[in-house]
């Protein structure tokens, strides 16, 4: 854990693409394996070498000539288009320490955006609530990303979620198959969000879900007694943390296991974090999800 | 049930039970605004959660303002009272027997004792009885019966005083039963106010008790304290060998553990101080200590043993004794056969048996004369005159000699060769009570089958030893009138006759058929003749001393037998506080005189109708070795089984004795149990909100 950054530490920095770079960066450097390696034959430029890359790549005449490591890279085919689905609804506006939800996943759209990007995969953003509040298409090119990480530093949370009825219009935004990841604290009717992730999936679409919820959401951990307020609905409930944690924990355990295990039954990612889990792991398992679409 | 409390103003803090219920609320009402990404499971939670929530709530509410009730509760010490056969309702009346112990031992605490009486009291109430009774080792019924009349009570116990006497807790139950089985009331209680020493206890066991009733509950307030003390136990009299100097032993005992030094023993006769010294006592020991006094003349005295010291009680420190000093006992021994050396004297064994070690002073004194001296010589200087072959007596002789045997006197013949028959045949009955019938001239030997061992003469000796006492000759002699064969010969002929006369103020006679030497038998020569000679000796005058000079204990009854010869016209008794009570006879010759309450010298006055005044003393002590003057306490267990089925108290705290008295007679404290409870209720309570809080 120690060699991923800690997301609180990510506040302190001053903007989204920065954020991105010190994750991306930091978490490449830890790879053994080059995540780098193109697949065209047809030259673009080199690049300096970089642990990690393969010595078959190496341009040996520049060695020879200059005494430097230089690694030829090719111009790729992009063949991975990549949907970021972002709930900024009110909800995720909760934060029990220094950040929100919305802050992490911010974060977090930011970091597999920019590495999809030095991929030359084509990332395309979707933010939503209870509609598509906002809708960035999917490109590949450099500015593109000063455009995206522009737009995740300014964003606010605002209206309810209804990510089922996003999930419904999706489709048409889509033009061809590619990567959907949908980053939500997925407070929505389960099985109806269930129906139409199964749904994507069916249409070859690979799906992962990044399923954010902050430590207190998962152990309710207060102490003294609390009227609840609902930050969507509005709702007031009077409860003694203390008294009703053992049922609470069964419940949101209930949840989270629903999705967890319709996921896997239909071959859909799903990933838990609590604000406090590293960056890394949500680049992790999109490299291993893009391994798998590119073989 | 019923329920009472020995401090109920705690109850005050009752309204604090508040503090729970307000702390209950108080934490619901304060609950702040949180807004929270999702209350859906929240609200799901506290629906399937709150009727669990809501009886733990409440539990633990109920758990909180109980153990706050219960603690104060417990610092108001609650007394509960049960309906049933033993314990009684508030309202149910109480018949009471108060004992106060006024033994000589409660002096130190006497007073206390009476003021925790009328603290007792006060316990009572209107419908309430109770009786009131003084102890020691007799019951003092000051109240009787049972009555409501508090203020008699309370009269009774100011004016109560302090015995002399030792302690019966067995007669104060005894008598407390008895009152206490006449009552209807149900809830019944003896009480003593006693110092709870050990020797009060004696004998006690469910069988003594007459009138035995489980259902009364028997309390003892303990209102002594164990002090050290030490006590004179006993003194007896005895004569020095040294000339006219007696001596006493004074036996002192220690009942306490703590050593006493230098204590001074002074001795006083006729308020004179007579002597003196010191002693040191170890812890429970007992020692005697000698005193030596010096009384020159003789006579009945009267006088004190006195330990100097200050201790847990003064009476047993002074030990009254009466003392009858009298003159040696005085033999005169008559010589019938003179001889130029005294070994052959007639008299030289019987000299020799009075007083066998001639280098000091015997207790019998013998002079020796010739016949003809009797008719000069004072024979009242003599208690026995012993006619030792004695040929004929004087007429001067006979007269002085009969009146001397009216007076009192007392004569033994031994008859020897020289004896004149014919001349003792003359001699009238009064005289010489016997007749002698012929001298016998064979071997003889003493019948001691026929001897009565319970004869006063016999009874301290060992008749055995006459066995081989043998005679070659002796005076066939037969008694005169009255006269009486004490012992035979084997020939059944009389070995000794004795003369009793009708007037008790007479003298006795003896008659020995053989001399007192050895001229005719081994007697001198045997072992038994000198303890004999002097038991004649003994006997003869011993019989005419008939007063006991024993102490009496404070409660015993002094009794005195005058002889019809004498009787007195006028009996008084002088208590030690000049007290004068006069006594009538009984049965004919016999005073008695109960009141024996007061220790000290009382002194007995009597006139006997030739018109002569008379002054004797007795002396009452206390009954030291009872153990009495052993303050040391008894052990209430050992009482429990000695009483097994009897509901025993022991209230300890006497300054605190009506709280206590309360608590016994009319419930039980439960402050204990409600401490028990308190603490099982905080466990449950800590148990409770884990369980809330998991």
């Amino acid at each position: 854990m120690s060699k991923f950054l800690n997301p609180t530490d990510l506040v302190k920095l001053s903007n989204m693409k920065l954020r991105a770079k010190v994750v991306v960066d930091g978490f490449i450097a830890g790879l053994h394996d080059s995540a780098l390696k193109g697949l065209s034959l047809d030259f673009a430029e080199h690049r300096e070498y970089v642990p990690g890359d393969e010595l078959k790549y190496l341009d040996w005449k520049i060695l020879g000539r200059t005494d430097r490591y230089y690694i030829k890279q090719y111009k790729e085919e992009s063949t991975l288009t990549s949907y970021i689905l972002l709930d900024i609804s009110l909800s995720m506006g909760y934060g029990s320490k220094l950040f929100t939800k919305l802050q992490y996943a911010s974060y977090l759209t930011a970091s597999l955006a920019y590495l999809m990007l030095r991929q030359q995969d084509k990332v395309g953003l979707i933010l939503f609530n209870e509609n598509i509040a906002e809708y960035i298409p999917a490109k590949s090119s450099t500015s593109h990303m000063g455009f995206i990480m522009n737009r995740l530093d300014n964003i606010m949370p605002i209206g309810k979620t209804s990510i089922w009825e996003v999930l419904e219009n999706i489709n048409s935004f889509m033009k061809k198959r590619g990567l959907i990841i949908l980053i939500s604290d997925l407070y929505n009717d389960e099985d109806k969000v269930l129906r139409y992730l199964k749904y994507l999936n069916s249409k070859k679409n690979e799906i992962i879900v990044f399923h954010i919820l902050d430590k207190e959401e998962l152990y309710l951990s207060f102490k003294e007694p609390f009227i609840f307020e609902g930050m969507e609905d509005k709702l007031k409930v009077l409860a003694l943390p203390d008294m009703i944690r053992y049922e609470y924990k069964n419940l949101i355990e209930k949840f989270i296991s629903k999705y967890k295990l319709t996921c896997e039954k239909n071959n859909i990612d799903y990933v838990l974090f609590n604000t406090e889990t590293p960056l890394e792991y949500g680049l992790l398992h999109y490299l291993e999800k893009r391994g798998k679409l590119i073989k | 049930m019923n329920l009472s409390f020995f401090n109920s103003y705690f109850l005050l803090f009752l309204p604090l039970l508040i503090i729970p219920i307000i702390i209950h609320l108080i934490s619901v009402k304060k609950a702040r605004i949180l807004e929270f990404s999702e209350v859906k499971f929240i609200k799901l939670a506290v629906t399937r959660t709150i009727k669990k929530i809501r009886l733990l709530q409440y539990l633990l509410l109920l758990l909180r303002l109980l153990v706050l009730t219960f603690l104060i509760f417990a610092f108001a010490r609650p007394i509960l009272q049960q309906t049933g056969m033993l314990s009684k309702s508030e309202d149910e009346p109480l018949a009471i027997c108060l004992i106060l112990d006024n033994s000589y031992s409660m002096a130190p605490a006497f007073q206390t004792a009476k003021e925790v009486c009328e603290n007792i009291l006060k316990v009572l109430k209107i419908y309430d009885k109770s009786c009131f009774l003084l102890l020691s080792n007799k019951v003092t019924p000051e109240v009787p019966t049972l009555t409501s009349n508090i203020r008699l009570v309370k009269e009774k116990i100011k004016s109560a005083k302090l015995s002399q006497r030792t302690t019966s807790i067995l007669a104060g139950l005894n008598y407390g039963y008895s009152i206490l089985k006449e009552s209807n009331i149900t809830n019944k209680q003896i009480i003593f106010v006693t110092d709870f020493a050990k020797h009060g206890f004696n004998a006690i066991d469910e069988k003594a008790l007459s009138n035995f009733d489980k259902n009364v509950k028997i309390i003892f307030v303990d209102v002594g304290k164990e002090i050290s003390n030490i006590g004179i136990n006993d003194i007896s009299l005895s004569f020095s060998a040294l000339g006219e100097q007696g001596k006493i032993n004074v036996e002192v005992e220690n009942f306490s553990p703590v050593k006493f030094y230098k204590i001074p023993v002074s001795l006083y006769i006729n308020d004179n101080k007579s002597g003196y010294g010191f002693l040191g006592i170890n812890g429970y020991q007992k020692i005697s200590k000698n005193l030596f006094y010096n009384v020159k003349r003789k006579g009945k005295y009267s006088g004190y043993a006195k330990l100097d010291i200050e201790d847990g009680l003064t009476l047993d420190n002074v030990y009254y004794f009466r003392l009858d000093i009298e003159d040696k006992k005085k033999v005169l021994c008559v010589d019938g056969d003179v001889k130029l050396s005294q070994f052959l004297s007639e008299t030289f064994y019987l000299k020799l048996a009075f007083n066998p070690d001639t280098k000091r002073t015997s207790e019998i004194i013998s002079t020796v004369c010739v016949p003809d001296e009797l008719e000069w010589k004072n024979l009242d200087d003599y208690s026995v005159i012993f006619l030792c072959n004695v040929d004929k007596f004087s007429p001067d002789s006979v007269k002085r000699l009969i009146e001397y045997v009216k007076r009192g006197g007392n004569l033994v013949y031994f008859l020897g060769d020289k004896v004149n028959i014919e001349e003792y045949k003359r001699l009238s009955e009064e005289l010489f009570p016997a007749t002698i019938v012929q001298m016998v001239e064979k071997q003889e030997f003493i019948d001691i089958n026929s001897i009565n061992s319970n004869h006063g003469l016999f009874k301290l000796l060992d008749i055995n030893g006459f066995e081989k006492v043998a005679f070659t000759k002796y005076y066939h002699i037969l008694p005169k009138g009255d006269s009486l064969i004490l012992a035979n010969f084997k020939s059944n002929l009389p070995f000794l006759i004795e003369k009793n006369f009708k007037y008790t103020k007479y003298g006795k006679i003896l008659i020995f058929p053989f001399p007192a030497d050895r001229d005719w038998t081994n007697f001198p020569l045997r072992p038994v003749y000198l303890p004999f000679m002097q038991d004649i000796v003994n006997y003869l005058v011993k019989e005419t001393e008939k007063e006991i000079q024993k102490s009496l204990y404070v409660g015993d009854v002094y009794r005195k037998t005058f002889s019809l010869s004498n009787l007195p016209k006028k009996v008084e008794v002088v208590s030690p506080s000049d007290k004068v009570m006069a006594l009538p006879l009984i049965s004919n010759n016999i005073i008695e005189f109960k009141n024996t309450e007061e220790v000290g010298i009382y002194k007995l006055r009597y006139v006997t109708y030739d018109g002569l005044s008379h002054t004797e003393y007795f002396t009452v002590n206390p009954d030291v070795k009872s153990k009495e003057s052993s303050l040391k306490k008894q052990d209430i267990s050992e009482v429990r089984k000695c009483i097994p089925s009897a509901k025993i108290f022991l209230i300890k705290d006497y300054k605190n004795v009506t709280n206590e008295l309360i608590l016994i007679m009319r419930g039980r404290e439960i402050s204990k149990v409600l401490i028990g409870l308190v603490i099982v209720f905080l466990i449950v309570e800590g148990y409770l909100s884990i369980r809330r809080t998991r």
